[in-house]
């Protein structure tokens, strides 16, 4: 059965995230969340969350993951686990995650039309 | 202190379902560990990240897991799916639907499981109150008996009863109990009220109530200085009694209770339902006699904490009793005995609830086989419908359940109705019942019961459902959906169902065979010949209230009895035949060597009433005789002069000289299966008279009614207490009560078998016939006469029923010898009564299959053809 982007939306805030990260290139789980972590060093995103939101993403086929791709060089003076698991986007998900944008643009477009932020001033 | 939270996170990751920790717990355990790394030098950042860690995993793991319940919910709505409450549920509701479709099927299996299982309720109800919770005190398991071993005179063991001095030695000398006491079944006192009456008494010690568990519920609890000899006469009253005669009324403490012996204070009240067959509690008043053993008085004790039997009796053997010289001879080879209570206690049910169980199992096992079979029988009509269901898509799995589900949902109602009935007749069951259930616990349904009636149910569906899902879901997947419109052969012809057959009516043979036994066995305690015609022999129980009155009352009441019209002739005696009252002791000849007898003490003109043969000498008058005169049984006479006539010699016993002077035939005293006892009688002396029974003989077809009775004996004078009058016809059914309910029972659940098994016959025979139809048809079409399809019909289930027939009596050879100690003069293996069971378990047989095939004989051969 087909899936349409539109089906997936709209995405929940980390899901998008995830999504809008992998859009520069495939990342590696430690990677990710250094992206994903706003301020580095506070350590905001927990395990239980990135990977139930992971493994939700890689069911729904909107990233793939693959086993250490043979020309990824393993950053030097980094202690802890040599990476394994890579992250990428499929077609489907790069679709998502654009009409995401989009949903999102014309949104913020909406509540700039309108008397929010304005009122505001 | 990574390490340590490290390991603490890995512990909290078991939040995730498995499946989830395979793929991501070693990719979440490293991000932990390294954004632990990165919050080095903050410890409270640190912890404030584990914390939060730590509800992430507990709120994502628990969210995860309930997601892949729902998946799984999801998969298995279709119809091929595993095992979820939903489809379990369409399950049921389906097979109730195909069982509603079929009434006649459902309504004999469910009878036949309603019969097993309620069968199984009523045992384990009987289980339950004699075996389980016999004894309703608090940490029953720490009460013990205390008794002594000693060889009996030809090297046997024996046991006896303790004294009161053994139980003050032990309760002053002995660390293994926290309490010893002793009791002792003070039997029946007659009160001096207005009316008299006649209550049951129980003599305890001191510390008997506290022992047990027990507290008077109004006034107080016997102490130790009411059990000396000298003490004032105190009681507790039984609370039914206490609320039968006392209307409840606690004014009742510090009255007094006339008794014969005297009157007695009332200090107390025993607690309800505490030995509700009770009236009156009184302490042990024995320290005249206090050394003596074997008076019955019996000793129980509880243990001390943490000690155990064996170490109380390690401790009790190492105890040496002093005893008076006189008794030192006779005392010298007793041995302290310690024994559970709860073992004595129930020591008497156990071969009876044996016997039970093992019948009621057979019955349980021919109604699970019966099921089996008719399950197997209808099952064989519904492969085209399994084939169907296997060709889209439903699995071998999901076949079996669905079986396994309606044999279950089946077995489930027969529990229910069974549990129902059983409820119903408890009270009739229990009145079969072959013992007296103890009475401080009395049968009833409760919880324990009723689990394991519905364990029962469950998994005698499950168990007996097993093979012929599997046998028929095999097939179900074999079918190819072109060969369902064909009709297969009969499920007899399989050797699954013969096997059934066979198995039914061999279980049937055994429970048949064993009633049958206990009938013939109970047919010649019928025909023992009990010394005396106890169709015409009656016995007048009347007590005065003053036992002063005795002598002159009873001489007065006989010869008003021999006044009677009808009455042939009266006496009267102290112990009347059958009933097993006794006095023991011995006696010698002209002072030659002593020998053991039963002294009874007969008025003139009891020999004439009993109709006893005069062997030798002459009977005593009625009037006077000259000297103390002794008459002796036959055995007596044997025993004490085995030489020659004992006619005119001097009869020593109880250190007095009687003259003997006729021997008469001997009466059954204790019951129709003992041996004839050596009794002689001794002269009534009116002045020392004890309680007598006034015995008479009717001539044939004269009635003395037991009003008329009553108007004679409580017209002599004195008050008395007249309790009715028994034939001896009464008196051997009263003895006879337990051989008659065990036979009872035995020959109804003989019957259930037997009729459980015919049904199981008769419903595979008669599916068999239908699935057959069109072969029969054919046969009839081909010339086959209605004769001959009703001979192979009933030859189809014959030659099982031989089978099981021959395999049963194999089976009642080897099962039977369980019951030899119920038989009397009648061997586990009579030949007559197995005969006759073979007979009528195959003629029985044959007519159940015989049914079915006459009706297959009426088939029209043209309709059968059509037959699909």
């Amino acid at each position: 059965m087909r899936r349409y982007p539109r089906d997936f939306l709209p995405l929940k805030d980390l899901g998008f995230r995830i999504l809008v990260a992998l859009a520069d290139g495939e990342r590696y789980a430690w990677s990710l969340v250094q992206a994903l972590d706003d301020s580095a060093g506070s350590a905001r995103l927990l395990p239980g969350q990135l990977y139930r939101t992971l493994d939700r993403l890689l069911a729904d086929g909107l990233i793939e993951e693959r086993e250490r791709p043979d020309d990824h060089q393993v950053p030097d003076g980094k202690r802890g686990a040599a990476p394994s698991r890579f992250f990428s986007l499929t077609p489907l998900g790069c679709d998502v995650a654009r009409a995401e944008t989009r949903r999102l643009e014309a949104l913020v477009a909406k509540s700039r039309a309108g008397r929010l932020l304005r009122q505001r001033r | 202190m990574t390490r340590i939270s490290v390991a603490m996170y890995r512990l909290l990751l078991l939040a995730f379902p498995p499946d989830f920790r395979r793929r991501h717990g070693a990719a979440m355990l490293a991000q932990f560990t390294a954004q632990q790394r990165g919050l080095r030098g903050r410890p409270v950042a640190r912890i404030v990240h584990w914390l939060r860690a730590a509800i992430d995993a507990a709120r994502h793991g628990l969210a995860e897991r309930r997601d892949a319940r729902h998946a799984r919910a999801r998969v298995e709505m279709n119809p091929r799916g595993g095992t979820s409450l939903h489809s379990i549920w369409q399950d049921i509701r389906f097979g109730v639907r195909l069982l509603r479709r079929q009434p006649g099927f459902t309504a004999v299996a469910v009878l036949t499981l309603a019969l097993g299982i309620g069968a199984v309720t009523a045992l384990a109800s009987v289980v339950d109150s004699a075996l389980l919770r016999p004894l309703p005190f608090p940490e029953p398991d720490r009460l013990v008996q205390l008794s002594f071993a000693y060889p009996g005179r030809n090297g046997e063991a024996r046991t006896s009863e303790t004294a009161l001095t053994d139980l003050r030695f032990w309760q002053e000398h002995s660390r293994s109990f926290s309490s010893l006491a002793m009791y002792r079944g003070g039997g029946y006192l007659i009160v001096q009220s207005d009316p008299a009456q006649r209550i049951r008494s129980r003599e305890v010690s001191e510390d008997y109530f506290r022992l047990v568990g027990a507290t008077p519920v109004l006034g107080r609890d016997l102490q130790v200085t009411d059990t000396r000899d000298d003490a004032p006469a105190v009681a507790i009253l039984g609370h039914g009694f206490w609320q039968r005669s006392f209307a409840g009324d606690a004014r009742v403490i510090g009255t007094t209770l006339r008794l014969a012996s005297g009157a007695v204070t009332i200090v107390g009240v025993a607690p309800s339902g505490f030995y509700p067959d009770v009236d009156l509690w009184r302490p042990v008043q024995v320290e005249a006699f206090g050394m003596v053993r074997g008076v019955g008085l019996r000793t129980i004790a509880r243990l001390a904490p943490d000690v155990s039997i064996a170490e109380a009796q390690a401790e009790l053997s190492g105890l040496v009793i002093p005893v008076d010289a006189r008794l030192r001879d006779s005392y010298e080879k007793y041995r302290p005995l310690v024994t559970s209570l709860y073992d004595v206690t129930t020591a008497n049910y156990r071969t009876n609830v044996a016997l039970l169980a093992g019948a009621v199992g057979l019955i349980v096992l021919i109604a699970c086989v019966n099921m089996a079979g008719l399950l197997l029988a209808r099952g064989s009509g519904r492969r085209g419908e399994l084939a169907v269901r296997a060709a889209i898509g439903a699995g071998r799995r999901r076949l079996v359940r669905q079986l396994l589900t309606e044999s279950v949902v089946l077995s489930a109602a027969g529990g229910a109705l069974g549990v129902g009935t059983a409820w119903l007749w408890l009270g009739g069951l229990v009145a079969l019942m072959p013992m007296t259930v103890p009475s401080e616990a009395p049968v009833a349904l409760n919880t324990t019961v009723l689990v394991a009636s519905a364990v029962a149910s469950v998994a005698i569906g499950l168990l007996f459902g097993t093979v012929p899902a599997l046998t028929l879901s095999r097939s179900g997947m074999q079918d190819a959906l072109a060969r369902t419109g064909r009709r297969h052969g009969s499920a007899l012809s399989t050797r699954g169902g013969q096997a059934l057959i066979a198995a039914e009516v061999a279980l049937a043979v055994v429970l048949v065979a064993g009633a049958g036994l206990m009938l013939r066995s109970l047919d010649k305690l019928m025909q023992v010949d009990l010394g005396f015609d106890p169709a015409r022999v009656f016995v007048v129980d009347a007590v005065p209230v003053e036992p002063a009155d005795n002598g002159r009352y009873y001489l007065a009441l006989l010869e008003r009895v021999r006044a009677l019209p009808g009455v042939v002739d009266a006496g009267g005696i102290n112990h009347i035949p059958l009933m097993g009252g006794r006095m023991g002791t011995s006696g010698r000849l002209d002072g030659g060597e002593s020998t053991g007898v039963q002294v009874r003490t007969a008025m003139p003109g009891y020999f004439e009433a009993m109709d006893l043969r005069l062997i030798e000498g002459r009977l005593p008058g009625k009037t006077s005789e000259p000297e103390p005169w002794v008459i002796l049984s036959e055995t007596a006479a044997r025993d004490l002069s085995p030489e020659g006539s004992a006619i005119g010699r001097s009869l020593e016993v109880m250190r007095a000289h009687y003259r003997v002077i006729g021997v008469v035939s001997g009466v059954r005293q204790a019951g129709p299966e003992q041996p004839l006892p050596p009794g002689l009688y001794l002269p009534f002396d009116a002045d020392t008279a004890d309680t007598m029974s006034i015995v008479f003989r009717t001539s044939r077809g004269a009635v003395v009614t037991t009003n008329e009775m009553r108007r004679l004996a409580t017209g002599v004078g004195p008050p008395v207490l007249f309790e009715g009058v028994r034939s001896g016809n009464d008196l051997r059914t009263e003895l006879l009560v337990t051989p008659r309910k065990r036979t009872g029972l035995l020959s109804l659940l003989g019957g259930l078998g037997l009729l459980l098994a015919l049904v199981g016959l008769f419903g595979v025979t008669a599916f068999s016939v239908t699935r057959r139809t069109r072969e029969i048809g054919i046969r009839m079409a081909f010339g086959a006469r209605p004769e001959q399809v009703v001979r192979r019909i009933v030859l189809d289930s014959a030659l099982p029923a031989a089978l099981g027939i021959a395999a049963g009596l194999g089976l009642t050879l080897l099962l039977t010898r369980a019951i030899e100690s119920y038989l009397f003069e009648t061997t586990p293996t009579d030949p007559v009564t197995l005969a006759g069971v073979s007979v009528l378990l195959g003629v029985c047989c044959c007519l159940a299959a015989w049914v079915p095939g006459r009706r297959a004989a009426r088939i029209d051969p043209s309709e059968a053809l059509r037959v699909q």
